[in-house]
């Protein structure tokens, strides 16, 4: 799972023009250039299981004002989009979008084993997001900060193509509006079409094989490798880290309870370990 | 002697047959020409400009658009009906693809150019979906075929767009993002900040004195004081930061930062406002 943010108003997009045009060019005000919304995505490794994932578009309402709400409510494919004080993600948010997870993956998660891959940014780490996954039986792995661009397989393979959808789909909806201007009603279709070609249509097995997250590391990509300037893979050792080896995988100064995002232990009574910096 | 002759003859024979030659492929390519040039003309909807267009790019040569329309026009009533006909119902099918082609590119570039004033720069799904679109009506189903097959894989439709591209002088680019004002609205107001807040100073230099002259169109607020500076200052062009203050006329005071620019000037010389400390309220604003 992970969240990445989609231009409003995305301009400079590579296309065709005619020479010798002086005026042409992109009606794009600033405002509506620095406007954007907020994706949280999460793909699966087993593709029966994408439709049930939530793929949720978080906006403010300076974004996304409130009168878009009858429209939204009135489509049932626009389902997923959340209206919050802030396009932001945060604990609250996060919380919310776990339990739709799990409400939606309820007649799978008693019989299987299910992870969720997380960055290590600060509202994944708060203590009732980590409360909601124990209790709905939903184990969290923290990718350890920033390494996402090399071992999140959104980050890697799915988000780029996400956009270039996007893009795709804008332009093709901009050439057949009649002035080249497009309603937010329009835009968020665009979201949801991008999302579902991408995100739930398209298997990811291979995505998360070369990010090193199956087929225990054998398939990883090329570009993870080099990212990591390693001509071969190296070995996982036989002993379990220490513990200031497990506090290197969380942010420096966050004072994450270590014991508890690694054994899912209710107990916080033990004083936090300060983490390395 | 003999030998001679009988070389000389076999050359003569030789031009003869070269030249008989050159006037036949003459007569099919201008024969090929007209037909593709008429079948433009017919599937374009009798629309003169797209086969003068056509006749134009086909010869490569420098007449006019006016002269090739004449042409178009002296083609289409000197071809007897019954071809005419015959053309448009079973058309050669060489020159029914090139003619199609061309149809459909013509169509596109004017379609291009629609959606680039609009500000949208269409890419190749867009291109190719419009192309199949802007087919013309009564066209051979194989050169139909033809053309979408054409256009069936990724690596054709590139190629193909590259050709159109070429032909009619388009480019792959990135579409720039228009300044959020007109030129009209942004010339006006940068002829309004040059009168009001580049003229709000005036420098004396001849009896030492800072005159401000306040030009505004409310006469409540047109008022001229002056500030005495010492002559060494005004000397060096060089004016320490002051501080103005209007009184209740105004809802916040103006502090401003002056520099001498124009040192060649005697009196009169304007000074230009480099920065303006506290941002001047709406009232000062709408008063200009």
């Amino acid at each position: 799972m992970a969240e990445c943010s989609l231009k409003l108003c995305p301009t400079r997009i590579l296309g065709t023009l005619v020479r010798g045009q002086p005026d042409i060019g992109q009606q794009a005000p600033l405002d509506a250039r620095r406007k954007c919304l907020t994706l949280m995505a999460t793909i699966c490794s087993d593709p029966v299981l994408a439709k049930y994932l939530p793929q949720v578009v978080v906006g403010n309402e300076h974004v996304l004002p409130h009168r878009l709400c009858a429209a939204v409510a009135s489509d049932p494919a626009l389902d997923l989009l959340w209206w919050r004080k802030t396009s932001w993600i945060t604990a609250e948010t996060m919380v919310a979008y776990l339990e739709t997870l799990c409400k939606n993956l309820a007649h799978v998660l008693p019989n299987r084993l299910c992870a969720l891959l997380l960055d290590a940014c600060q509202a994944h780490l708060h203590r009732a997001v980590l409360e909601t996954a124990r209790v709905r039986n939903l184990k969290l792995v923290v990718i350890p900060a920033q390494t996402t661009p090399w071992l999140q397989p959104l980050d890697l393979f799915v988000f780029r193509s996400c956009r270039e959808k996007m893009e795709e789909l804008l332009v093709s909806t901009r050439c057949q509006s009649a002035g080249g201007n497009l309603s937010q009603m329009a835009w968020l279709r665009v979201v949801n079409d991008a999302k579902q070609q991408v995100l739930i249509d398209r298997a990811h097995t291979s995505d998360f094989e070369k990010a090193g997250v199956l087929c225990q590391q054998r398939l990883m990509s090329s570009r993870v490798a080099k990212g990591l300037a390693w001509k071969e893979m190296a070995s996982v050792p036989r002993t379990w880290p220490t513990i200031h080896q497990v506090a290197m995988l969380f942010p420096r100064k966050r004072k994450a309870d270590f014991g508890a995002w690694l054994g899912y232990s209710e107990s916080s009574s033990e004083q936090p370990i300060p983490s390395l910096d | 002697m003999a030998a001679l002759r009988i070389n000389a003859q076999t050359v003569a024979q030789l031009t003869q047959r070269l030249r008989r030659s050159i006037g036949s492929v003459d007569a099919k390519s201008r024969q090929k020409l007209l037909q593709r040039t008429l079948l433009v003309y017919i599937w374009g909807r009798h629309s003169l400009e797209i086969a003068a267009c056509f006749l134009q790019s086909a010869t490569n040569s420098a007449k006019s658009m006016e002269e090739c329309c004449e042409e178009v026009v002296g083609m289409y009533r000197s071809a007897a009906t019954d071809w005419l006909v015959r053309l448009s119902i079973e058309p050669p099918p060489g020159a029914a693809f090139k003619a199609a082609q061309f149809v459909v590119s013509y169509r596109l570039f004017h379609w291009l150019q629609q959606q680039n004033e609009k500000g949208v720069a269409p890419r190749r799904r867009d291109l190719v979906a419009q192309a199949l679109e802007s087919f013309p009506e009564g066209m051979p189903l194989e050169s139909l075929c033809k053309f979408k097959h054409t256009l069936r894989h990724k690596r054709s439709q590139n190629q193909w767009l590259r050709r159109f591209r070429l032909q009619w002088n388009a480019r792959l680019a990135k579409l720039p993002v228009l300044p959020p004002l007109p030129l009209h609205l942004r010339q006006e107001k940068v002829r309004c900040y040059f009168a009001f807040f580049l003229r709000l100073f005036f420098f004396s230099r001849a009896s030492g004195k800072l005159a401000f002259g306040v030009r505004m169109r409310d006469p409540a607020l047109r008022f001229v004081f002056s500030i005495t500076v010492s002559p060494q200052a005004a000397k060096a062009w060089t004016v320490p930061t002051f501080r103005i203050e209007f009184g209740a006329l105004f809802l916040s005071p103006l502090v401003a930062f002056l520099i001498v620019r124009h040192s060649h000037s005697t009196d009169g010389a304007m000074l230009s406002l480099l920065d303006m400390k506290t941002p001047c309220s709406s009232t000062w604003l709408n008063a200009v």
